[in-house]
């Protein structure tokens, strides 16, 4: 009994975590110093003393701060800076010079598809051969279809090849001194370049070419080229110089995971480039034809000048080549009166006719636009969320609860290792219920383990309304042991839709977004607890306005369309709907498509023989549906036919994908035989950060503030010491 | 007079509690390991997810070890500053130790993962899971990356273990940007182009069967 007492107190000591305020406890009645000797000292004051004393603590104050100020003492990494490459052990002296690569963009917009082309020039400044792996990013979206390598005058197009295969012909060239290029998906978003045998002082050109959709979003198109590994440019926030311990390692990784390279490739990997204004330069330029005059033509983050001639738009960088640290995004809007309303765009290809097929929902008025909601949040509230997660989650739950219309029901379900629900079934938002709900989620606490089953189900037996949509929102940043069970559940979700928003670590990124997929919702990735109210506030304001739900297609009769994606998702207020189909026949007559807005039951026709051809609709099309098929695979479909659907689409369609890759080889060796080349992963000279699929995670914090305490501890007890007068040393 | 008297204890007792509360998060961080090792041993008799105390948010989900600076700790479910306070924890989102992938491992600075620093490359680090088996690493890569800027590539495709401590290992003030990042790379990776390069390399150094038979151990 008493041993188990003493164990909870221990632990519910142990949970209070340790932060950096100081808690204030019990203890301050111990004493270590005898109370007969501060008598003693009391009755010895003078005033002489009491001044010096006085100094004494100002300089122990002083002193603390001064030692907590200076970060290290002594230490061998001090003067490394972040991402500064650390080389021990052997051979580290003989580092090579990096290649150089220089890029040039050209995109040209033509309606909402826009085809970019890639130049990168690698430049080898050395004496010797040299090979290079180089990494960069592309637009997630991006449908990868043409590689060409320039060698002085001349040309080699590259051929689409099955990945190993394609892996296997580029080793062999490069084995045998050819000049060769290889470019491989290595996520969605980030793709590598491999060249071989470039010889010294010379520069090999490769051109990769990929075709993107253009985003639309209330009324603008826009156009972003990654040129940094980072998510994003924040416009204001200064481009830090730290590069990029995470793009070396993914370049070490290229150089090392899949075997083009020796093992050894710690060894070779150069230094990161920390220059940033001079290694790495990139020109831009891209050519819009929207096919409609523009309103405003606008590049976020660039100074770019613009000739415009005929409704066609130049776009050139004010500075001709600019360093790559930054993110390039234009984005336009037609002219008053042009307004987007429905577009369609198709293309032949083989035996098929593919088509784009964008639609913008009618705007309503705000007001209007809602359509009145059954909004179920569902928040964890285990002991991992303790902290910022907990605090900024629950500041962001009252920022939704805020935001409810007076025709709005809701519900708040807490769950640790038991579930909590705050009323039996949605209420409306009354006023009074809300002031209860924002008191209950305002005391809401961290603790306890993470039983998701039980909330789930909670919130799936509660009385649903027939007139409201039901919108669950599920808050989380706990592990997933029971996937299954837990898909089974959502399986019969009905009408509701499910949003899923992960904090913090996304254990469980795959779950989530499946999950939201089975239930027509999104999935909202939190990496670092810093964003979590803000992203949230997104969410939110997106999901109160879903402008058209349960959108169908009715094709004419005789045509059958394959569309890319297995389930058309909701489209919320200023998105339009995108989808590509594969058509069986010539498009005729109307495809009609129908949904539920806010005013209820809408229908639109479109006329298909108002489309437009356009080039690279087919590849999208198989671009979107290779996803879509990956999608399927991460749930859990068996990975075996995905990879051989995946597989033969690429091929027809000649994307890279992660089966496929593009491959050039030159005819002729040219590198002498007996003299090796070198190995160069590129450096970047991006801001650091990375943007690969979407997975990133921030990194926890790793430091006790024991030291600390120990210091101030020992400040304190120096500053006591002067306290006790001469005297009292004197009679000790 | 009085004062002084006042500000002779004031003095007194914050410096105890200082103390004493850098002495408890030492003793917390050694005392949760002694614990965590019998949860570990029920772990490793298939106890799924054995958590030390029934309330506990986390459980434990590997062992390191690093046997040259002679470390050996149980690594625990979810870095959240919580569990870090026991013991090295795994982050969520990156693979399990052992798995292909790259699994990501963080902890104390001063505490569990003091000995970061002494780590170089080419040093072995041992991961034992929970299933008995065990998967070794080589250290490849030493380098700090700011939290400010740079993110964790979760799901890289090769078998990769990265432990992160913050950085400076001397700093007095926690909570800084800095993070020390030590990569290692797995050994006898059974990856297919992979395997020849690596035995080229374990021959040059001359432990080519300590390689296979390490090999043999993981398939």
């Amino acid at each position: 009994m008493g041993a188990s007492t003493t164990r909870k107190r221990n632990e519910r000591q142990l949970r209070d975590d340790f932060g950096t305020e100081f808690h204030a406890r019990r203890g301050t009645g111990e004493q270590p110093f005898p109370q007969r000797l501060a008598r003693a000292r009391l009755l010895h004051l003078r005033r002489r003393d009491t001044a010096a004393n006085w100094l004494a603590l100002t300089i122990s104050i002083a002193l603390y701060f001064l030692l907590s100020s200076s970060p290290v003492h002594a230490n061998p990494m001090d003067g490394v800076r972040a991402g500064s490459l650390l080389l021990r052990g052997r051979g580290t002296e003989a580092l090579q010079p990096a290649m150089r690569v220089d890029t040039e963009v050209d995109a040209q917009v033509s309606g909402m598809i826009a085809r970019v082309t890639v130049r990168q020039v690698f430049r080898n400044a050395g004496a010797d051969w040299m090979d290079g792996v180089y990494v960069f990013p592309l637009s997630e979206k991006s449908a990868v279809d043409r590689l060409e390598m320039h060698i002085g005058e001349r040309v080699i197009v590259g051929e689409i090849r099955e990945r190993e295969a394609a892996r296997k012909v580029f080793e062999q060239a490069q084995q045998a001194g050819k000049q060769a290029s290889l470019v491989e998906q290595e996520r969605p978003n980030l793709f590598t370049t491999s060249v071989a045998n470039v010889p010294p002082g010379e520069t090999v050109t490769i051109e990769i070419g990929y075709l993107e959709a253009l985003d639309y979003d209330h009324g603008h198109w826009n156009l972003r080229i990654p040129l940094t590994l980072t998510p994003r440019y924040v416009p204001g926030g200064s481009a830090t110089e730290s590069t990029t311990s995470v793009e070396r390692s993914e370049a070490s990784r290229a150089l090392t995971g899949f075997g083009t390279r020796p093992a050894d490739a710690d060894r070779i990997t150069p230094p990161v480039d920390q220059g940033s204004a001079d290694s790495q330069r990139v020109s831009i330029h891209v050519n819009v034809d929207a096919g409609f005059r523009l309103g405003s033509l606008r590049s976020l983050y660039h100074a770019v000048q613009v000739r415009d001639s005929q409704s066609i738009y130049q776009v050139e960088l004010v500075e001709h080549q600019v360093p790559a640290d930054r993110d390039f995004e234009l984005t336009w809007s037609p002219d008053v009166g042009a307004a987007t309303g429905a577009a369609v765009f198709t293309e032949r290809f083989g035996a098929d006719t593919y088509g784009l097929l964008m639609l913008v929902p009618p705007h309503e008025e705000r007001t209007l636009a809602s359509p009145p909601r059954e909004v179920i949040y569902i928040i964890d509230t285990s002991g991992s969320m303790e902290g910022n997660s907990i605090r900024q989650a629950r500041a962001a739950l009252q920022l939704a609860l805020g935001r409810l219309g007076s025709g709005d029901l809701f519900n708040v379900i807490r769950f640790s290792d038991r579930t909590e629900t705050l009323y039996a079934d949605p209420v409306p938002a009354s006023r009074e219920h809300l002031d209860q709900a924002l008191e209950y989620v305002g005391a809401l606490q961290a603790n306890g383990g993470t039983e998701m089953l039980p909330a789930l189900q909670a919130a799936f037996r509660m009385r649903a309304s027939a007139e409201h949509l039901r919108q669950i929102v599920f808050i989380t940043d706990g592990a997933v042991g029971n996937e299954e069970e837990l898909f089974a559940l959502i399986r019969t979700l009905g009408a509701a839709r499910l949003f899923t928003v992960g904090i913090g670590a996304a254990p469980n990124g795959h779950f989530m977004r499946t999950a939201a997929a089975m239930g027509r919702g999104t999935f909202t990735f939190i990496g670092t607890d810093g964003d979590v109210k803000e992203r949230m506030g997104e969410l939110f304001e997106k999901i109160e306005r879903p402008a058209l739900t349960d959108i169908e297609l009715g094709w004419p009769n005789g045509t059958k369309a394959e569309l890319s994606a297995s389930r058309v998702p909701d489209v919320y207020y200023g998105e339009p709907v995108v989808l590509t189909a594969r058509l069986n026949s010539a498009p005729r007559g109307f495809v009609t498509m129908s949904g539920r807005s806010a005013s209820g039951f809408w229908m639109r026709q479109i006329p298909l023989a108002s489309a437009r051809a356009n080039a690279g609709v087919a590849s999208l099309w198989a671009r979107n549906r290779i996803e879509d098929l990956l999608d399927q695979k991460r749930a859990g479909a068996n990975p075996d036919t995905i990879r051989e659907q995946v597989l033969s689409l690429a091929l027809e369609h000649k994307l890279v994908s992660p089966y496929t890759s593009l491959v050039a080889v030159d005819r002729k060796p040219v590198r002498p035989a007996g003299i090796d080349s070198v190995q160069s992963a590129i450096p970047h000279t991006a801001p650091a950060g990375s943007a690969w699929a979407g997975v990133q995670v921030g990194y926890p914090n790793t430091a006790t503030p024991a030291r600390l305490h120990l210091l101030i501890g020992l400040a304190l007890l120096l500053a006591a010491l002067m306290f006790i007068p001469r005297s009292a040393w004197a009679r000790a | 007079m009085k004062t002084r008297v006042l500000v002779l204890y004031g003095l007194l007792a914050g410096a105890s509690w200082q103390l004493a509360h850098a002495g408890y998060i030492h003793a917390k961080a050694i005392l949760a390991q002694q614990l965590l090792e019998r949860s570990w041993q029920r772990s490793l008799q298939g106890v799924d997810a054995a958590r030390p105390w029934p309330w506990a948010d986390t459980w434990p989900v590997a062992r390191l070890r690093a046997v040259r600076v002679g470390v050996d700790e149980i690594v625990l479910a979810g870095s959240s500053g919580r569990t870090l306070a026991f013991g090295p924890a795994h982050v969520d989102g990156s693979v399990l130790p052992g798995s292909e992938g790259l699994s990501v491992i963080a902890g104390h600075r001063d505490t569990h993962f003091e000995f970061l620093r002494e780590l170089v490359i080419g040093d072995e680090l041992q991961v034992d899971r929970p299933d008995g088996s065990s998967v070794r690493y080589r250290v490849s890569d030493l380098a700090i990356v700011d939290t400010r800027t740079d993110r964790m590539p979760l799901d890289a495709s090769t078998s990769r273990l990265e432990l992160v401590t913050c950085f400076p290992f001397d700093a007095v003030v926690p909570g800084g940007p800095l993070r020390y990042r030590v990569l290692a790379e797995r050994v006898s990776f059974a990856g297919h182009v992979f395997v020849a390069g690596r035995r080229r390399v374990a021959r040059e150094r001359g432990f080519e069967s300590k390689v296979e038979s390490s090999a043999n151990e993981v398939m």
